[in-house]
């Protein structure tokens, strides 16, 4: 396993494994994980022209899902909760919640800013697990807000909480929209990509945005057997770590990713070939892939390992982007092959022969499921395959 | 696991300070004073007139927190981060939506979108203190729950040490009415039990929640007060 001098004074305690026994997917690929996983391993993109998030500072495509009605008052936040929720079995009354979203009904801004609306607080991060708790009959939550991030930090801090043994079951779910917000935002920035983004890709010219959901289950293996539920995969470990270095750009020797996956590796216990496959952020900036790729070869060297972006197909999910890239990477150790990087036709550097536009077959029980964000934010997370699949 | 506090720094609208080296922590009033980042952050920050009132102050009670752990100097390695907030950058966000409809809506800032994430803070804090730890922020009923967050971190190992605390410059001017809190920032030092002696240990109570010293915490102001109660850190009596 190879760690850094820095990290070798830290002893990860060998977490309890934590298994994940129920799964939920919205995107704008497909209205569950069966549509969307079905969608992608066709290498169909959801990423269009959104002529109605346009403005003056540009046009926008994006994925937008397209069966979301917008409500006549309110957010689509709401009506994407509720669908994802529908797909979810009840949750144990004792689950800790955690959720995951950076701007929640950040829509209704437009609402509040120039006419006045009543259901403001639809605007605040705490709203998801406000209403997750209430939908579900919980005591609360938090949310967790750490830029693209966000879920996979949610999902680790779910996974801490049963591996101390604070909790034996965990709910977290995900969610951020496509707004005119974030499209103007990101545009301003002149991330965006005027055409589908290609993670990876030499060519690669920037960002899509896209917008969905996730719900995850996690239950302490014990507490699973005792409810009779199946191990749809596993949480194996998990790593934070952060840049220091700049708030809106990697920095670009992949050091804070290097380390994130690291810490993940040692609190699992597992040496990096472990690892056979990886679903990484790969958002399609110049910078942000390249950062990736360089701390992927630090971290794998010269092995030829598949690697995908979803991106390509469902835009970048922003907050929601890691708990929706872990079901599906639930899903693709299931199934044994990783889903086409969407809009990559000619892979840049050690991305060849690695990241391709087919599906890729794997062996191994082990996939790395990476983040990173503004910021300065990396999260990383290893899923083990399960009894049966998501 | 148990951790001890190191350090403990707050903003208020009743003013800066850390343990033995203000006047009494109140968590009261609304409106905020100026953060004078000359006196209070390890070095001036170019951009920090163009930082946002929540950025500030939360970098602000951190550089205090720090300074009263004597950790200030130097990079903080394997440091993170974890805040609570409630409103976090919302007032940002309104600001960036009016740069959406200015000039024929042509010019959206960048400057401001930078900003229109509440992880925003954590992430200026990363660089101005060299944090390379986890960093993140939450959004909770309960200001202790960053607190609870770094304890699981330090007894899973993920980070040598855990800045923790609430930050929130409050409800934006024109907002729609609702609740009214004061504003303010405390942020405190933790490290594993057993590197340091510090102003005492917190621990996960039996019951859910956490104590201080083996007595139940009730929030964060609790823990200020308790905090102060014990005395300046040694060697900080004249910091």
């Amino acid at each position: 396993m190879s760690c850094s001098t820095e990290h070798s004074e830290i002893r990860g305690v060998a977490p309890q494994r934590v298994w994940i026994t129920d799964v939920a997917l919205v995107t704008a690929l497909g209205e569950n994980l069966a549509a969307t996983w079905d969608g992608l391993g066709a290498g169909r993109s959801a990423i269009v022209s959104q002529p109605h998030l346009a403005g003056a500072w540009g046009e926008a495509n994006g994925a937008a899902i397209p069966f979301l009605a917008q409500p006549a008052q309110g957010s689509r936040f709401m009506p994407l909760l509720e669908r994802l929720l529908k797909m979810m079995p009840q949750a144990p009354l004792d689950s800790a919640l955690v959720t995951a979203t950076t701007k929640a009904g950040v829509d209704l801004l437009t609402c509040l800013s120039l006419q006045g609306c009543q259901s403001w607080e639809a605007v605040l991060p705490e709203a998801l697990p406000r209403q997750v708790a209430m939908r579900q009959g919980l005591g609360g939550g938090i949310n967790i807000s750490a830029a693209c991030a966000s879920s996979t930090i949610a999902l680790a801090r779910a996974a801490s909480r049963i591996a101390s043994g604070r909790a034996e079951v965990a709910l977290v779910v995900c969610l951020d929209l496509l707004t005119a917000f974030v499209l103007a935002g990101f545009s301003a920035l002149k991330a965006l990509s005027s055409d589908p983004c290609r993670p990876f890709d030499l060519k690669r010219s920037g960002l899509s945005l896209g917008e969905g959901a996730a719900a995850m289950l996690l239950m302490s293996p014990a507490r699973a057997r005792r409810e009779g539920r199946g191990c749809r995969g596993t949480i194996l470990g998990w790593g934070a770590a952060s840049d220091a270095s700049h708030l809106t750009a990697p920095l670009r020797d992949g050091s804070g990713l290097v380390r994130a996956i690291e810490l993940a590796l040692q609190q699992a216990a597992l040496p990096t070939a472990a690892v056979a496959a990886v679903c990484a952020h790969g958002t399609g900036t110049r910078y942000n892939d390249a950062m990736e790729l360089a701390a992927f070869e630090r971290i794998f060297g010269a092995r030829r390992l598949p690697l995908c972006s979803v991106k390509g197909a469902i835009g970048h999910t922003l907050g929601a982007a890691g708990g929706i890239e872990a079901v599906l990477g639930l899903k693709a150790l299931w199934e044994r092959f990783l889903p086409p990087t969407c809009g990559c036709r000619q892979p840049e550097g050690w991305a060849e022969g690695r990241v391709t536009s087919q599906s890729m077959a794997f062996d191994g029980e082990v996939l790395l499921s990476t983040n990173s964000g503004f910021g300065g934010i990396n999260a990383a997370l290893l899923l083990g395959r399960g009894e049966c699949g998501p | 696991m148990r951790a001890v506090i190191m350090g403990l720094g707050w903003i208020t609208a009743r003013g800066a300070g850390r343990p033995g080296q203000s006047d009494p922590f109140v968590l009261a009033g609304t409106v905020l004073p100026a953060i004078d980042q000359h006196r209070l952050l390890p070095r001036p920050l170019p951009h920090f007139g163009r930082l946002d009132a929540y950025t500030r102050l939360g970098l602000a009670a951190t550089a205090l927190a720090l300074r009263d752990a004597g950790q200030e100097a130097g990079a903080l390695r394997e440091t993170g981060i974890v805040c609570t907030t409630r409103y976090g950058c919302l007032q940002t966000d309104l600001d960036f939506m009016r740069s959406m409809t200015v000039a024929g809506g042509r010019h959206p800032s960048p400057a401001l979108f930078a900003y229109t994430l509440p992880s925003a803070l954590v992430g200026e804090a990363g660089i101005l203190f060299g944090l390379t730890g986890p960093a993140y922020v939450t959004a909770s009923e309960s200001d202790l729950a960053s607190l609870e967050l770094a304890l699981e971190s330090l007894s899973l190992g993920e980070a040598r040490q855990m800045l923790a605390g609430w930050c929130d410059a409050g409800r934006p001017e024109g907002f729609p009415p609702g609740d009214v809190f004061a504003p303010g920032a405390v942020i405190c030092l933790m490290t594993p039990a057993g590197q340091g002696s510090g102003y005492g240990v917190i621990d996960w109570r039996s019951t859910g929640g956490l104590c201080f010293d083996g007595t139940p915490l009730r929030n964060l102001a609790d823990l200020v007060v308790r905090c102060i109660e014990k005395g300046p850190m040694a060697g900080n009596e004249h910091g």
